[in-house]
C-alpha cells in the first residue's frame, strides 16, 4: 500500500485519488507496475534472459529485438461493427439505443468461463478491473486477426501513462503459473509503458537465435502457439477508450453491405484526425 | 450444446470443457478451437452476447446469423437516423436495410430497441430517398409515436429502485428484458389500440414471470397510461393463467414408461462401453454421439439423478485416460441435471486441479462447500495448496480436515502424502502407519506406505507391502504397478515383465500397465521391442502422453536423435499442457551437442511451465555442461526453491563442486549408503569423481569397476565406462583403456576416442573422431579437442597445456556432461 505524496495517508491499490486530500496518485495498474518488489523480480528475469543469450552467444539479436520493442504498439482487434461500436462511443444516438441491447457491455454472468475469468481480473486488477481495456502488443500494426480483422492501433500519446503491460493473457497467467484465488500474483511479470521492453526481453529471448531476422520479430512477439490461442503480451489500459486514442486503423476493403457502416466510420475518423488503411 | 453468441462480434463459441469451438459469421464453415482465455478478446465490447442451449451445429450457425443480421440492421438504423451522419452515409443505411426488414425476427428486434426510448435528436430525412415503402412506413410510425414513447420511457424511469431490491443493475437487467420482448414496443403500440391492453398485459406477465416483483413493477409502469378498463376486451386474470401455465410445464413431467429395471441398466451400460471405447480410440465425436443418446435414453427412462451418475462415472473414466477436457466437459453435463449436488461441483473442481486451474477448481470447491459437501471443500483446498507447493499450508488443511471429519480418509491421506512431498519422511511413514490403524479396510494408506518405501530405497519392504495389499484387498491396478516398479528399481527387470504382463491380463485397460511394461524393456535395452510396445500403447490410448515421451526416449537411446527430435515435436502440439514433451525434445538436442537450441527449449518450458521442476533442473544442468558453474550453481538454487525433495539436485551440484575443486562441499551433499536408486549410482559416481581428482586414483578405480558392474541402469553406465577409459589413459594402459571406449558420436565421447587414438598411435582413426567432434562440442570440450588436437598433431600448432591439464579437463567434462 503507499502513501499519497502530498499528505501521507495510505491508500489502497484500487483509487485514483487519494480520499483525504483530492491528490491525484496516478493510475492504479501503472503503480501496481512500480512497487519494488515488482520492478526488482523483473529485473532478475530480464537479467537471466541475458545469461541465456551470453550462453547462446546471440547477444547481438536479444539487442536488436530490445530497441524494436521500444517502439511497440497497442493494438486491439475488432469485426467492423465493433469499430463503429467504438467510433461512436459518444455519439447520442449510438449509446441511447445501445443502452438497451445489453444493461452492460459484459457477458452474461452465469456462464461457466465469465464465472471465473472475472475472479482473475479482480486479482490482477483488484476492484477496477471493469476499468482495464485489454489490447496486444505489437511490432507490426497487426494484432490477432481472429478476434476481429480490423487492427486499431492507439495513439501511444493517448496511452502510455495508464497502460501497463502484462507477460501474457492473464487467465493462461494464472493456469500457468497455477494461481489459485487469494493466492499472490507471482512479481516480475508486469511493467510499466516506458519498460515494455523489458518485459518482452524477459519473455521471449529464448525464441532468438543468431539466425533470426529482424522481420520476424513481429511473428516473435506475437505469435500462433498450436491450435488453441495466440500468445502475446497483453497491454493493460486505465480508463475507457474514447475515439480519439486511436490512431489509425488497418483492414481489408468493406464488402457492399458494409459500406453505410463503413461510411460512417470514415466520416467518425476524419473528425479526429485518423485514418483508415487498407489492407493489401 | 451450451453457446455463447454475439451479433455485434458476429462469433458464436460452443463449450466444450475447458474450451471452446469458434465459428465467425463471415467464414462459418472455418472453425477452430480457443479456450477461456480468449472469451474476453473475442466478446469484448460485444452488448449483445448471450449465453443459450441449443441442440444442434445447424441452429448454432441459425442463431448466429439472425443475431448478426439483428446487430447490422440496428447500426444501419441508427445510421438513418442520425441527422449528423452525412446524407450518403444516411441513403447506403435506408438501401441496405430493407433487405433486413423482411425477416419477422429482425424487424421485430429493431422495433423493440427503437420504441423502447424517445430519438435523441429529431431525424431529418429531407435529403434521403427511401425506395422501399415498407422502411418509409415503419419510420413514419416511429417518428408518430414518439411522444407515447417519450411517456412509456418516462414512467418505466420513474418506478423507483426499491422495486428492485434497490439494485440499479437488476433493474437494468429487467429493462433489458422487456425492452427485448418488446413491451415498450406493446405498450406504445396500444396506446392507439386500447382494446388490445388486456392481451398485451397479460402477455407480458407471463414473458415477464420469472423476475423478481414482476406483478408490482408492472401494474406500477402501466399505472398511468393503462386504458379506462371498459376499454379493454379482456380482463385477463393474470393468476389462472399462472397456474395453467405452471401446470402445462409440470405435465412434461409426468409419463414414465415400465421397463424392467434390469434391462434398462443393461442398455446404460453397453453406452457406457461404447463412450469408453471410442474415448479410448480418440473419436471424440463419437464418443460425444453415445453419450448424447445416453442422456436422451435416461430422460426417458430414469432422472436426473441417474444421468449424473452415469456423467459423473464417464468423467472418472475419462480422468484415468488422461483425458481431463473430457472429464471437465462430462462432470460439467452431470452439473447442469443436477446443479445442487455437491458431489458434481467436486468432481468439476477435480478435473480443473488435473488440468492445473487451481482458480476454477477453488471457485467449485468453494460451491461444493456451500452446498454441504464442507469435507470436501476442505481436503480439495489443501491438495491444490499441496499441488502449488505450498505444503505447510497444505499439511494445515488436511489437519483441519482430521479434526473436523476424523471419518473422512483423504484429510488422514493428505497429511502422509504431504509428509512425503517435505521429504519428511519419518513423519510420512508415522502418518500412514495412523491411517492403516484407523482405516483398515482402506487400501490406499497401504499403498502410499509401499510407495514411500520404494523411494526410501527399502525395496524389499516396499514389495511386501504391495503383495499384502493385493492378499488382503484383492487385485488392485496401482498395487500390481507398485509390485512390478519396485522390481524395475531393483533392477529385477524379468520379474517386473512378468509382473506387468500379469497385471495386464487383468486390468486391460489400464496404460500404466502398458507403459509401465514398455519402460522395463527400454531399461533392459531391449530397445526395439520397448519402442514397439509404446507406438501400441499410443495407438491404443490416444491420450497417454507417457507412451508418446516412451516413443521419443527410446529412440533417443537408439541413437535416432532427428526422429526422437521429431516425436517430441509432434508431442508438443498433441499435448501443448505437458512440460514433459518441451523438456525431453531439449534434452535430445543437449544429448546431440544442440546446446543453444536446448537452452532455448529449456528456458521455453519453463516461460511456459514456471513450476516444472524438471525445466528449471534441465535449464541448470545445461548451463553445468556449458561450464557456466557459478550460474549453475544459482539455476540449482532455484530448483531447490522449487522442490527441496528433488533428489537429483544435490549431487548435480555437487558435480559442479567437484569441478570447481570445492571437494569438501561436494561431499557433504552426496550420501554414504549403498547406491540403490539412479539418483544414488549418480552420487556414487561423483564420489568416484572426487577420489579420481585428489590423486586417490586405485581407490576410484575400484569403485568405478563396481559401478560399472553393478548399477543395473545403462543409461548411467556411459560415465562409469568413460572414466575408466580416461583413468587407464591417464595410467598408460592402453589396451585396458580400449575396452571402455564406446563407439557411439556424441561429442564427448569423441573427444574421449581422440585421446585414446592419438595414445594409441591410430592416427587416422584419431583425425576421424577429431572430426566427428568438430561440431556441436560445448566451449570447455571444445577447448579439450583443440588442445589434444595439437597434441597428437591433428591440429598445426603447438601444445598449450600438460597432460595433467588434460586429465584434469576430461575428468570435468565426464562430471558436468552426467546428469
Amino acid at each position: 500500500m503507499m502513501e499519497c505524496e502530498n499528505c501521507g495517508f495510505r491508500i489502497v491499490e484500487h483509487v485514483r485519488s487519494c480520499p483525504a486530500c483530492q491528490n491525484d496518485c496516478g493510475f492504479p495498474n501503472v503503480r501496481m507496475a512500480q512497487y519494488e518488489d515488482e520492478v526488482d523480480a523483473l529485473k532478475e528475469r530480464y537479467n537471466n534472459a541475458w545469461v541465456s543469450a551470453r550462453a547462446r552467444k546471440n547477444v547481438g539479436v536479444l539487442r536488436l529485438f530490445e530497441k524494436e520493442l521500444k517502439s511497440s504498439k497497442a493494438v486491439i482487434c475488432k469485426n467492423l461493427s465493433m469499430v463503429l461500436d467504438l467510433v461512436s462511443s459518444d455519439n447520442i444516438m449510438y449509446t441511447t439505443f445501445y443502452k438497451q441491447v445489453g444493461a452492460q457491455s459484459r457477458l452474461p454472468e452465469e456462464n461457466q468461463w465469465d464465472k471465473v475469468r472475472s475472479s482473475i481480473d479482480e486479482a490482477f486488477f483488484p476492484y477496477f478491473s471493469k476499468e482495464i481495456v485489454f489490447a496486444s502488443l505489437s511490432l507490426n500494426e497487426r494484432g490477432t486477426s481472429k478476434y476481429g480483422e480490423y487492427n486499431i492501433i492507439l495513439n501511444e500519446k493517448m496511452i502510455k501513462d495508464r497502460a501497463t503491460v502484462f507477460e501474457e493473457n492473464t487467465y493462461l497467467f494464472c493456469k500457468k503459473h497455477h494461481i489459485a484465488l487469494g493466492s499472490d500474483i507471482p512479481k516480475g511479470y508486469r511493467a510499466i509503458w516506458d519498460e515494455r521492453e523489458k518485459c518482452g526481453v524477459a519473455k521471449l529471448h529464448h525464441k532468438l537465435s543468431n539466425g533470426t531476422t529482424m522481420e520476424k520479430f513481429p511473428e516473435i512477439l506475437l505469435s500462433s502457439v498450436g491450435s488453441d490461442e495466440d500468445d502475446f503480451i497483453e497491454v493493460h489500459v486505465y480508463g475507457g477508450i474514447h475515439r480519439s486514442a486511436i490512431e489509425k486503423i488497418i483492414g481489408p476493403k468493406p464488402t457492399k453491405r458494409e459500406r453505410a457502416i463503413f461510411s460512417s466510420i470514415e466520416n467518425k475518423l476524419k473528425e479526429i484526425g485518423a485514418v483508415f488503411e487498407e489492407l493489401t | 450444446m451450451r453457446i455463447l453468441v454475439s451479433g455485434q462480434a458476429g462469433k458464436a463459441v460452443i463449450f466444450q470443457g475447458e474450451g471452446g469451438t469458434v465459428i465467425s459469421v463471415q467464414n462459418p464453415n472455418e472453425e477452430y478451437h480457443c479456450s477461456a482465455a480468449e472469451i474476453p478478446y473475442l466478446f469484448m465490447r460485444a452488448s449483445d452476447t448471450m449465453q443459450i442451449e441449443l441442440e444442434s451445429k445447424d441452429k448454432v450457425l441459425e442463431e448466429l446469423s439472425l443475431s448478426w443480421e439483428k446487430n447490422l440492421a440496428l447500426q444501419l438504423c441508427l445510421i438513418l437516423l442520425d441527422p449528423d451522419e452525412p446524407s450518403d452515409t444516411r441513403n447506403f443505411a435506408a438501401d441496405d436495410i430493407s433487405e433486413y426488414l423482411k425477416k419477422p425476427k429482425v424487424s421485430d428486434y429493431i422495433s423493440n430497441i427503437l420504441y423502447s426510448a424517445p430519438l435523441p435528436k429529431a431525424p431529418n430525412f429531407k435529403m434521403l430517398h427511401f425506395k422501399d415503402t415498407v422502411l418509409q412506413a415503419f419510420i413514419e410510425d416511429l417518428s408518430k409515436n414518439q411522444e407515447r414513447i417519450k411517456l412509456v420511457r418516462d414512467e418505466w424511469e420513474k418506478l423507483p429502485l426499491k422495486f428492485f431490491s434497490n439494485n440499479l443493475l437488476r433493474k437494468q437487467e429487467f429493462e433489458k428484458k422487456a425492452v427485448l420482448k418488446g413491451a415498450f414496443r406493446d405498450f406504445v403500440n396500444v396506446g392507439s389500440h386500447p382494446s388490445r391492453f388486456g392481451s398485451v398485459w397479460v402477455d407480458h406477465m407471463l414473458g415477464l414471470s420469472s423476475e423478481q416483483n414482476y406483478r408490482l413493477i408492472l401494474q406500477s409502469w402501466v399505472e398511468s397510461f393503462r386504458p379506462h378498463p371498459t376499454q379493454m376486451e379482456v380482463d385477463a386474470t393474470e393468476d389462472d393463467r399462472d397456474e395453467e401455465f405452471l401446470d402445462d410445464s409440470k405435465r412434461k413431467k409426468v409419463g414414465k414408461s415400465y421397463i424392467r429395471v434390469d434391462s434398462i441398466l443393461d442398455v446404460i451400460e453397453k453406452q457406457k462401453g461404447f463412450i469408453i471405447k471410442f474415448l479410448k480410440r480418440g473419436d471424440s465425436r463419437k464418443a460425444e454421439k453415445y453419450v448424447d443418446e445416453l442422456i436422451d435414453y435416461q430422460i426417458k427412462r430414469g432422472g436426473p439423478e441417474y444421468i449424473t451418475k452415469s456423467l459423473s462415472h464417464l468423467s472418472k473414466l475419462a480422468e484415468d485416460f488422461y483425458s481431463y477436457n473430457y472429464q471437465l466437459e462430462w462432470s460439467l453435463r452431470a452439473y447442469d441435471y443436477s446443479p445442487k449436488d455437491g458431489f458434481v461441483h467436486s468432481h468439476i473442481a477435480e478435473a480443473y486441479i488435473n488440468l492445473g486451474d487451481y482458480n476454477a477448481a477453488m471457485k467449485w470447491l468453494k460451491s461444493a462447500g456451500e452446498l454441504g459437501s464442507r469435507d470436501i471443500e476442505k481436503s480439495g483446498l489443501a491438495r491444490i495448496n499441496r499441488k502449488q507447493g505450498k505444503l505447510k499450508e497444505a499439511l494445515e488443511g488436511y489437519r483441519v480436515v482430521c479434526q473436523e471429519f476424523p471419518d473422512n480418509i483423504t484429510g488422514w491421506l493428505g497429511v502422509a502424502k504431504t509428509f512425503r512431498d517435505m521429504w519428511k519422511l519419518d513423519e510420512a511413514l508415522d502418518a500412514y502407519d495412523e491411517g492403516i490403524n484407523r482405516f483398515p479396510h482402506e487400501r490406499r494408506f497401504k499403498g502410499g506406505k509401499g510407495y514411500l518405501l520404494k523411494d526410501l530405497g527399502e525395496l524389499e519392504n516396499s514389495k511386501e507391502i504391495f503383495e499384502e495389499n493385493i492378499h488382503i484387498f484383492g487385485k488392485n491396478v496401482y498395487d500390481y504397478a507398485g509390485v512390478a516398479e519396485t522390481l524395475k528399481i531393483m533392477g529385477r527387470f524379468q520379474e517386473s515383465l512378468k509382473y506387468y504382463t500379469k497385471a495386464i491380463k487383468r486390468f486391460s485397460d489400464y496404460p500404466i500397465l502398458h507403459d509401465g511394461y514398455a519402460s522395463v524393456l527400454k531399461e533392459m535395452e531391449e530397445l526395439p521391442k520397448a519402442l514397439k510396445k509404446f507406438e501400441e500403447n499410443s495407438s491404443q490410448f490416444p491420450f497417454d502422453f507417457v507412451a508418446w515421451s516412451g516413443m521419443a526416449e527410446v529412440q533417443k537411446e537408439m541413437g535416432n536423435f532427428e526422429r526422437s527430435k521429431e516425436i517430441y515435436s509432434e508431442g508438443i502440439k498433441k499435448f501443448p499442457n505437458n512440460a514433459v514433451m518441451l523438456n525431453g525434445k531439449a534434452n535430445v538436442m543437449k544429448r546431440v551437442g544442440e546446446f543453444k537450441e536446448s537452452l532455448s527449449l529449456y528456458d521455453q518450458s519453463i516461460s511456459k511451465f514456471p513450476y516444472n521442476v524438471y525445466a528449471h533442473s534441465g535449464r541448470a544442468d545445461l548451463l553445468k555442461e556449458l561450464g557456466y558453474l557459478d550460474e549453475a550453481i544459482d539455476a540449482y538454487g532455484k530448483v531447490e526453491e522449487l522442490c527441496p525433495r528433488f533428489m537429483k539436485t544435490p549431487h548435480a551440484k555437487a558435480a559442479v563442486f567437484v569441478a570447481m575443486k570445492k571437494y569438501d562441499k561436494a561431499r557433504a551433499l552426496i550420501p554414504l549408503g549403498e547406491p540403490k536408486t539412479r539418483d544414488d549410482w549418480f552420487a556414487f559416481h561423483v564420489n568416484c569423481m572426487i577420489l579420481l581428482k585428489t590423486n586417490r586414483i586405485s581407490e576410484a578405480k575400484e569403485k568405478l569397476e563396481f559401478g560399472l558392474k553393478n548399477n543395473p541402469f545403462f543409461e548411467n553406465r556411459e560415465y562409469f565406462q568413460n572414466s575408466l577409459a580416461v583413468i587407464n589413459l591417464r595410467e598408460g594402459k592402453i589396451e585396458e583403456a580400449r575396452s571402455y571406449i564406446r563407439d557411439d558420436h556424441t561429442p564427448l565421447t569423441n573427444v574421449i576416442r581422440i585421446h585414446f587414438f592419438g595414445e594409441a598411435n591410430e592416427r587416422q582413426k584419431a583425425e576421424e573422431a577429431y572430426f566427428y567432434a568438430k561440431k556441436r562440442c560445448t566451449p570447455i570440450l571444445g577447448e579439450l579437442r583443440d588442445e589434444l588436437g595439437y597434441h597428437y598433431q591433428i591440429l598445426d600448432g603447438k601444445p598449450k597445456n600438460t597432460k595433467e591439464w588434460i586429465f584434469e579437463q576430461l575428468c570435468n567434462n565426464i562430471l558436468l556432461k552426467a546428469a
